[in-house]
């Protein structure tokens, strides 16, 4: 029943985001044709070449059809700026935003969980003080400006890091996967690994500080609202280890919640990549959106949105599916 | 109320915003606009306080100015969102049944995307503008007051001096006004200042983009997307009106959480 049910939803989402991304290019005001091809210039017979590419000489639901059955196989027709497939240009994107969020996700959960759990368990101290103004800080300070202070401190007054680019131009990594950090050991390159690793330092940093704030956030209220329970206190009155409580029970009941604000903070990420990357220079996903915006390249803005809604459907069924792996109360079949 | 510590700093904070947006309408030290030639870049000095960006305009001036953008994008989504959102919220609540359905249905639609992108497709299809930025943000904003007085309305309906009014004939135009509206009134007062700070950070965030209001205004996310290539010669470009920004986000989170505290007993002291 429960698998009956969430592919129901997928398909529905699926066919909602079909639906927006296809009416996006009708509702730009103007006729598309004139969009792509311009005002002048135009002879009757590249109007009619457009018209039948775009497959606008067929009634719309025809053309909602055609449009969805190409999604489903990820094919948004040509870029108007690149001519190329919109998906070559997303398939050599995608890798570099994912390798940066990966490595954001990765530093800020490890530092957000540690950071809570030292907050909680040594509440009104320095570190609860400090968790609890990193965090409300966090949650207001405009990602931006953020990355502009970083670039400001670590890259033009201390010169440690590069501010744009993914690697040194002098590497020439074979491409595998995409991701510059796992080609590079492949091909043995360690400088060039170390050069990869580099560039993505800062960009890294500045996009997990977003998820650091809400991890950090929701890590101490969870282990403070834990920590009141009384299994805790039979836990401790039988004599236990804190670090046993900590772990086996606290850390236990926390999960879900942390789970919770782990695939918020995936999403967050998305806007965070479109800020970040446009900050540094990142060839990915995000700066190519705004790209594409600016450019009203809509083939490329329609995949973009059609694109980044398919990747918060797929993290909010993953998140709810872990979320029931952990929590059992959180199963279909336990009536409560 | 007034012991609530994170409320008043972050009243004091914003009526300081306040008072330079006000008195931007009356006086700054120079037009924001006005361009003085071979005065670009200059340090802070006694003719320019915070000294002059790469055009040579007053940067005190325009930073006076973009306050009053800012707060005033904030207030007005803020408000929008508690007249669309909170009313939505509420009929919605209310009627339930399809009425109900087709509006959360709707809500979800437009929560499907993280707001700054949803935004960013908004002034995509319509173009930039003051208008159209506005309008974007105020879009994003609606969905979450909408869902958080929908179900505290929904709480109150299943409360018995709903059924007591029903019994005494009360009009629905009545119970919701005079009923629902005021029980549901502190969810909506702490989600108004939450939509306000993210309607100043979205609007921010696309000014950045550069898609948001455009030149001559002087947007607080506009000032710091030009900004970026004086990093190294006239840093005090980026980190005032920056510093502005994140303190005036900060200050209305900072009154909701304080009004959240103080008018939810339940939640005191959750954080």
């Amino acid at each position: 029943m429960s698998i009956l049910n969430n592919t129901l939803k997928i398909i529905l989402s699926f066919l909602f985001i079909s639906l927006m991304s296809f009416s996006i290019i009708r509702l730009i005001p103007g006729d598309p044709v004139t969009n792509i091809i311009g005002e002048r210039g135009a002879s009757e017979e590249r109007i009619q070449e457009v018209r039948k590419n775009l497959g606008l000489d067929k009634s719309v639901f025809e053309q909602y059809a055609i449009f969805t059955k190409n999604a489903l196989v990820g094919d948004f027709g040509e870029s108007i700026v690149t001519k190329q497939p919109v998906w070559n240009d997303f398939k050599v994107l995608w890798p570099a935003t994912f390798e940066l969020s990966i490595l954001a996700i990765l530093w800020s959960s490890i530092a957000g969980l540690a950071l809570g759990v030292l907050a909680a368990s040594k509440r009104n101290s320095f570190w609860d003080y400090g968790a609890v103004s990193l965090s409300t800080i966090g949650f207001a300070m405009p990602l931006f400006w953020w990355g502009l202070l970083v670039i400001f401190f670590f890259a033009v007054t201390l010169g440690w890091f590069p501010v744009s680019g993914r690697i040194s131009v002098e590497f020439d990594v074979p491409y595998r996967t995409g991701l510059f950090l796992i080609d590079s050991l492949l091909s043995g390159q360690f400088a060039a690994f170390f050069s990869a690793l580099k560039h993505m330092a800062l960009p890294a940093f500045v996009l997990g500080t977003v998820s650091l704030a809400l991890i950090v956030r929701v890590t101490r209220s969870s282990f403070i609202d834990i920590q009141k329970e009384d299994y805790i206190r039979t836990a401790r009155a039988k004599g236990l280890q804190p670090s046993q409580i900590l772990f086996k029970h606290i850390f236990k009941n926390a999960l879900p919640q942390i789970l919770t604000a782990l695939g918020l903070a995936f999403g967050q990420l998305l806007t965070g990549a479109i800020m970040t990357e446009t900050l540094f220079s990142w060839p990915g996903l995000g700066r190519w959106i705004v790209k594409s915006i600016e450019a009203r390249d809509y083939p490329a803005v329609q995949a973009g949105l059609f694109y980044s809604m398919v990747v918060i459907v797929l993290i909010n069924f993953v998140t709810d599916e872990m979320i029931k792996v952990v929590n059992p109360k959180m199963r279909d079949n336990v009536k409560l | 109320m007034m012991k609530n510590k994170s409320f008043v700093i972050g009243l004091c904070l914003f009526l300081f915003f306040c008072a330079m947006a006000l008195l931007a309408a009356f006086w700054t030290p120079y037009s924001y606009q006005e361009v003085f030639e071979g005065a670009s870049l200059l340090k802070p000095s006694a003719r320019f306080l915070l000294g002059t960006d790469d055009l040579g305009r007053d940067l005190l001036s325009r930073l006076m100015v973009g306050a009053q953008l800012s707060l005033g994008i904030g207030v007005l989504v803020g408000g929008f969102a508690v007249i669309v959102g909170a009313s939505l919220g509420i009929i919605s609540a209310y009627y339930g049944k399809k009425l109900d359905e087709f509006l959360v249905q709707i809500m979800n639609g437009i929560q499907a995307l993280p707001s700054l992108l949803l935004a960013l497709f908004v002034v995509a299809i319509l173009g930039g503008g003051i208008f159209n930025t506005i309008l974007s943000v105020t879009l994003v904003s609606i969905p979450v007051m909408f869902r958080l007085v929908r179900s505290s309305a929904m709480v109150e309906m299943s409360k018995d001096y709903i059924v007591a009014a029903r019994a005494v004939g009360a009009s629905d135009y009545r119970i919701i006004k005079s009923h629902l509206f005021p029980n549901c009134i502190t969810p909506i007062l702490v989600q108004s200042a939450v939509c306000c700070s993210e309607a100043i950070l979205n609007t921010a965030a696309l000014g950045f983009l550069g898609l948001g209001i455009p030149a001559p205004y002087p947007e607080w996310g506009t000032m710091l997307s030009d900004s970026k290539n004086f990093i190294e010669t006239a840093p005090q470009l980026m980190t005032i009106p920056g510093l502005c920004l994140l303190l005036l986000i900060l200050s209305t989170q900072l009154i909701s959480d304080g009004l959240r505290d103080q008018l939810d007993p339940k939640l005191r002291g959750r954080s």
